[in-house]
């Protein structure tokens, strides 16, 4: 049963029985008094019949001249009497063994309360008020009995009660029918909200509410609106984390499918040929190498994206200018071999890092550099303490970066030049793989870049508390 | 015999490529994006397009909707294996979706599908004293007619095509019996048997260990 309607028959009910028994109240009340004033006549006419009776008997005696007047002539005069009385009366007298069972009754009330007694009787279509008396006369005992009708207070009394009944129904009805209407009204910004989440539900998380109405009803559209916000927010994220994985998947797909691909068909080539010329075979075969190499440094580069995704990280106290020390060690003469000078220098300082991804980080951007240099030039690593953090940089004097180039510097398997990058051995992940190494030890990179004049790299990582010393 | 272009980014891919057509006996002109494949297309000069699907800049399914107004056969090569792609592909108007990475010889082998379906193939096959005429199914050894079942005929004209290449049982399978599964090769053996008995090729069609056959042209001769 929806909401509406059973506020409608709740209310329905309610005013039923509140207009039902006020309007049994008052018409009781006012039906109880007409009766006791019915009676208090009836009772006063009976008197009065009774006493004129009496003083007939008396004037008659007085006016006979007699001590006592016989039986019969008491008889006579009241049956006299009881001629005079018009319709809406009648009385009549008996001596006690003419009684009746129920006149026995109810004269036996008269003589107990020495007075009248009153009986309310159905008769038929009638209603009757009996009052009974104890009547002595001349020393004879009679009860006297007067009926009087009330059918027509009966009748009043019905009809207003089924007037009262009646009105009070139709007041009920209205009233509830006006409760109807106005619970609609209230409620239909409730079919709104309703309508709302459908559609929030059903996949439009961009759609909102108008926030109008009571009170409650801002409340609750503000509330369904922030949820639909949040809602958006969620499945926009996840939306565009499904995108990069894809595109990651996509582009992982190409980058691994592509040297698959010369490695497989000039193997083939190998393989299937009857005669393989030297030049032939020097070529197929070197391709195969480049390519085999290729695949080699991507799945290095994936391995370490990998443990570096997901796994805990084996976080230490690390001195930076240890660490810088190391690594010049063993990068210097390798970058020597190739003509370029590798400097170090800059303050100590000790971070909590993952020693051996820190060091991948580090090599990778070294190498990165290594590769925009040309002969001769310099690359530096410098490190410095600022503001509570670490500052790192790698600095070359090699061919630098446009700032298109500078913008997807850090997205996966983003090669400014294809061919060159693959001609290095270069995957496109070093600089993602820098910036995910970079993201789980908290700390920030960012690249600034001129074409021509060089690119540095700079990592600003938060220091670890001094007391927990260095390794 | 047919002229291709090739459209992929990729050095060492397009140089791989080059070094199987032409093992075929095709030539080729290798591009590296797609910015001049209408041009050199509508020149009329080539037979077939290999488009690379990753290319950088304008990517082979857009490349290929500037081809379509030429009736220069397509085939699409690509890394990625979703079946929307290929259906994407496929829709465009492309004769066949090769998917990286691929073997030499099944490279060729889908390249003369198309050639054939376009007609570019040479009808007439020649290999020593042999000569296949694809058209009249017909076979002449020297000068004597040769009569051999559909499947056999099949087989030879594949060899014919492949002539100095190692073909292996799963590869004659793939094209001559058309299904995808390894392991009836004994069906294979049989026929090669009989194509042997029936031809005299019991010098010249090899068994290549580990391999499988390979049909090779006499001593002395060379095929271009």
């Amino acid at each position: 049963m929806k909401l509406r309607q059973r506020i409608f028959l709740v209310s329905l009910a309610v005013v039923l029985i509140a207009t039902g028994s006020t309007a049994a109240v008052v018409l009781s009340g006012y039906y109880s008094s007409t009766v006791t004033r019915e009676e208090q006549n009836a009772v006063r006419l009976h008197c009065y019949l009774a006493s004129a009776m009496e003083g007939s008997v008396l004037w008659q005696r007085i006016s006979d001249g007699l001590p006592r007047l016989p039986a019969d002539r008491v008889e006579s005069i009241l049956q006299s009497q009881l001629l005079e009385q018009n319709g809406f009366l009648r009385a009549f007298y008996r001596t006690e063994k003419d009684l009746s069972e129920e006149e026995k009754l109810l004269f036996g009330r008269a003589k107990e309360q020495d007075g009248c007694a009153t009986l309310f009787r159905d008769a038929g279509e009638r209603n009757e008020l009996t009052v009974c008396s104890e009547l002595y006369l001349e020393g004879e005992r009679f009860a006297l009995f007067s009926v009087t009708d009330v059918t027509e207070t009966y009748r009043q009394y019905r009809a207003q009660a089924n007037r009262g009944l009646l009105l009070a129904l139709l007041f009920a009805l209205g009233i509830a029918l006006l409760m109807l209407v106005l619970v609609r009204l209230l409620l239909r910004p409730l079919s709104e909200i309703g309508e709302a989440i459908g559609g929030i539900a059903g996949g439009d998380y961009a759609k909102r509410l108008k926030e109008t109405g009571s009170p409650e009803f801002k409340e609750l559209s503000a509330g369904v609106n922030r949820m639909a916000a949040a809602i958006e927010e969620q499945t926009t994220r996840l939306q565009n984390t499904a995108e990069s994985r894809k595109r990651f998947a996509d582009s992982m797909a190409h980058e691994m499918k592509t040297p698959l691909t010369s490695i497989l068909c000039m193997a083939d080539l190998l393989r299937i040929k009857r005669e393989v010329s030297e030049d032939e075979r020097r070529e197929y075969a070197g391709v195969i190498v480049d390519e085999a190499k290729r695949m080699k440094e991507l799945s290095s580069k994936l391995l370490t994206l990998a443990s570096a995704d997901g796994a805990a990280l084996d976080l230490r106290p690390v001195s930076v200018a240890a660490l810088a020390e190391e690594l010049s060690a063993t990068f210097a003469p390798l970058l020597e071999r190739r003509g370029l000078k590798l400097l170090t220098a800059g303050e100590d300082g000790v971070i909590l890092a993952d020693e051996s991804l820190f060091k991948t980080l580090l090599l990778n951007l070294i190498d990165n550099a290594a590769k925009a240099s040309s002969d001769g030039q310099k690359i530096a690593l410098y490190h410095t303490r600022q503001d509570g953090r670490m500052l790192i940089a790698v600095a070359d004097e090699g061919r630098g970066m446009d700032a298109e180039t500078l913008r997807h510097a850090t997205e996966p398997f983003y090669m400014a030049d294809k061919s060159r990058s693959r001609s290095e051995g270069g995957a496109g992940l070093g600089l993602f793989l820098c910036a995910e190494v970079a993201k789980l030890h908290r700390a920030e990179l960012s690249i600034e870049s001129e074409v021509g004049k060089g690119t540095t790299v700079t990592l600003t990582i938060p220091l670890a508390q001094e007391k927990e010393g260095t390794r | 015999m047919a002229n291709i272009l090739i459209i992929e980014d990729d050095a060492h891919v397009s140089r791989t490529i080059r070094a199987t057509v032409a093992m075929a006996g095709h030539r080729c002109t290798c591009l590296p994006d797609g910015t001049d494949a209408a041009k050199k297309v509508g020149s009329g000069e080539y037979d077939l397009v290999l488009l690379d699907v990753m290319l950088p800049g304008e990517d082979g399914f857009a490349v290929m909707e500037k081809l379509r107004e030429y009736s220069t056969p397509v085939i699409f090569l690509t890394a990625r294996q979703d079946v929307q792609d290929k259906v994407a592909g496929l829709r465009l108007g492309a004769e066949d979706y090769i998917v990286k990475p691929f073997e030499a010889l099944e490279l060729l082998a889908r390249i003369e599908v198309v050639l054939r379906r376009y007609r570019k193939m040479e009808g007439v096959l020649h290999c020593g004293d042999l000569c296949v005429d694809v058209e009249k199914h017909t076979v002449m050894n020297g000068r004597s007619a040769v009569s051999l079942t559909p499947k056999e005929f099949d087989m030879l004209v594949f060899f014919m095509r492949h002539v100095d290449l190692a073909v292996t049982r799963e590869q004659l399978l793939q094209n001559v019996w058309e299904y995808d599964y390894a392991g009836e090769t004994r069906t294979v053996d049989l026929h090669v048997g009989q194509l042997r008995k029936k031809l005299g090729l019991s010098e010249s069609l090899v068994t290549i260990p580990k391999l499988g056959y390979r049909l090779e042209t006499p001593k002395g001769e060379k095929q271009g």
